[in-house]
């Protein structure tokens, strides 16, 4: 399906027209981001039917979430992918726990702990910058040691917290801290140093 | 602080590693403008962002993007769910909730240093001394506000001190009758006059109260009043912007209502009609099912036509061309298909599109627009 003059709006002019329930902006959004949201959710969720299912789900939270996307940071890019992300680690982390403490997934649930909170100092990102810079990323990312990228990807793609990722890998809760800040601090300086 | 807990808060937040406890206090620190390193979180959140770019992207199957159009359609009874609650909640009760995403003050806090987990998990054990010290210690402080009153049990008697009396006089019990209005016959005759005096100044008084109470009425009314107003205009703004999503969600609906119901249908061919012409933007999308003789067309970036023009959609089976009427697309809606050849789809070679004039052609004109090889058959559950 075509969107026509919604095709060559920017990344955050989509998101205006969102929030003012033009559907084809959205249709637009789709078109543009659901490959990499679709890819980050396969990464995580346990099977294609639960992946599709949290895709429809994010792009249902979008619509009706929009006005809650801070539009003077407008960081689009990180919005949505730290957004999906989010929702997606929800799912596996509800699957995973065993006891009844689960929250009830509501409305105030999830503004709290589904949406993202960016910073106001945040530059913004869109999406065709962080496709150019793919190699780099790439290059920056192997420059990581083994460890790094091991307890990166528990963190990210896995939904491990601190303390359970310091279980797995049998070490003291201090120790995971700092290698989560160190890995990204290295990532970011790899990255400036490309 | 030492600064390295800060910034390896920082990065477990932009990982979304922390547990809920960190990550809500973290969460309401930065909520109330907490002081962090400049432009760290946000540099570390479009890096941690930025890592599934990596990944070899994959498409979604073309059937989910329906799926998120009929699930928005089902939105709109929400909406409306949520106009009718609207009016009903008291604004109060509504903003508090948003106001403070529905959790408790407890949980919220401006301080910020990583709680150790282990600490929350162990609940505090409350033994039974506990408690009845927390609760003696409560009734002290209690009492104490009330005037120096302990427990029977653990004051001594003493006698004749002023705090005795206090105490006695809070004791004893309020007197349930009104005390005996004194005789005025015995009394002195000087006394008559300061009873005039004072009816008089009662007077005075009552009104000066009335005065003030009527003031202090006038202002409770007006500031309720401009409450009132605010509430309403607060209210009437929400409506409004319901009303808004509403009218959104009727016109998408009515925009993909016929796509939603043609695919009921479970015998859908999918025709992609493009131009021969690599400059040429234009496409068109062909839905038909031959069972139920139902078919929907929609067409892209088309060009704009004379007012007595059309574009005309053929089938060709055998060189031979039948019409499936001519449109004049606005947008790119879907368009029913006003004339259906009985055909079977077996036969159907491919399809194209002409430009004709007025009510359409017999047979196409050189002019083809569009053109499609081959039609793809949809599979469906």
């Amino acid at each position: 399906m075509s969107t026509g003059r919604f095709k060559d709006l920017t990344d955050l002019e989509l998101l205006q027209e969102i929030s003012k329930f033009e559907s084809r902006a959205l249709e637009e959004l789709y078109d543009r981001y659901s490959p990499v949201l679709y890819t980050i959710i396969k990464k995580i969720a346990p099977d294609k039917v639960t992946a599709e299912q949290i895709l429809i789900e994010v792009f249902v939270i979008i619509w009706r979430k929009v006005n809650k996307f801070d539009f003077l940071v407008g960081n689009v890019f990180s919005w949505l992918v730290t957004l999906t992300r989010n929702k997606a680690i929800d799912l596996v982390r509800r699957e995973r726990a065993t006891d009844s403490s689960v929250e009830i997934y509501d409305d105030d649930y999830e503004d709290y702990f589904i949406l993202p909170t960016f910073p106001q100092d945040m530059d913004a990102l869109d999406f065709s910058t962080a496709l150019t810079i793919k190699p780099k990323i790439e290059k920056a990312l192997s420059k990581l040691t083994d460890t790094q990228k091991y307890v990166l990807h528990l963190a990210y793609y896995e939904g491990f917290e601190i303390d359970e990722i310091a279980d797995k890998l049998n070490v003291p809760v201090e120790t995971v801290r700092g290698k989560i800040m160190t890995a990204l601090q290295s990532l970011r300086d790899n990255l400036v140093g490309e | 602080m030492p600064d390295k807990a800060i910034y390896e808060m920082i990065s477990a937040f932009a990982v979304g590693c922390m547990d809920k406890q960190n990550y809500m206090q973290f969460k309401d620190y930065i909520a109330e403008g907490g002081d962090l390193p400049k432009s760290e979180l946000g540099e570390l959140q479009n890096v941690i962002s930025m890592i599934p770019v990596i990944l070899e992207l994959e498409n979604p199957d073309p059937i989910i993007k329906d799926l998120v159009a009929k699930k928005l359609i089902g939105i709109k009874d929400e909406i409306k769910t949520k106009i009718m609650e609207g009016k009903k909640k008291s604004f109060t009760s509504s903003r508090t909730a948003t106001s403070n995403f529905g959790l408790p003050d407890d949980k919220r806090s401006k301080s910020l240093s990583f709680i150790e987990k282990s600490n929350t998990r162990t609940p505090p054990t409350f033994q039974s001394s506990n408690v009845e010290e927390q609760e003696v210690s409560f009734t002290k402080k209690i009492k104490t506000a009330n005037g120096q009153i302990k427990k029977p049990s653990e004051e001594k008697p003493k006698t004749g001190t002023r705090k005795e009396e206090t105490k006695k006089s809070l004791e004893q019990p309020p007197m349930l009758t009104p005390a005996r209005i004194p005789s005025y016959e015995n009394e002195p005759e000087r006394n008559v006059q300061p009873e005039r005096m004072s009816a008089g100044a009662a007077g005075w008084i009552s009104l000066l109260l009335s005065i003030i109470l009527f003031s202090v009425l006038g202002y409770f009314t007006y500031t309720s009043l401009g409450s009132i107003n605010t509430s309403i205009e607060d209210l009437k703004r929400d409506v409004s912007s319901l009303k808004n999503q509403i009218n959104s969600v009727n016109s998408f609906v009515n925009n993909y209502a016929s796509l939603v119901e043609f695919f009921n249908n479970k015998d859908i061919i999918v025709a992609y009609l493009n131009s021969s012409n690599p400059e040429e933007k234009a496409s068109a999308k062909l839905l038909l099912s031959f069972n139920e003789k139902e078919g929907l067309v929609q067409f892209n970036n088309p060009r704009p036509l004379r007012q007595d023009q059309g574009y005309q959609i053929w089938v060709l089976s055998k060189g031979q061309p039948y019409s499936l009427g001519i449109y004049q697309p606005i947008g790119n809606e879907y368009l029913k298909i006003s004339s259906f050849p009985f055909l079977p789809k077996e036969r159907i070679d491919s399809y194209i599109v002409t430009i004709e004039a007025g009510s359409g052609a017999s047979i196409p004109s050189t002019n083809i627009y569009l053109t499609s090889a081959s039609a793809k058959p949809v599979t469906r559950n």
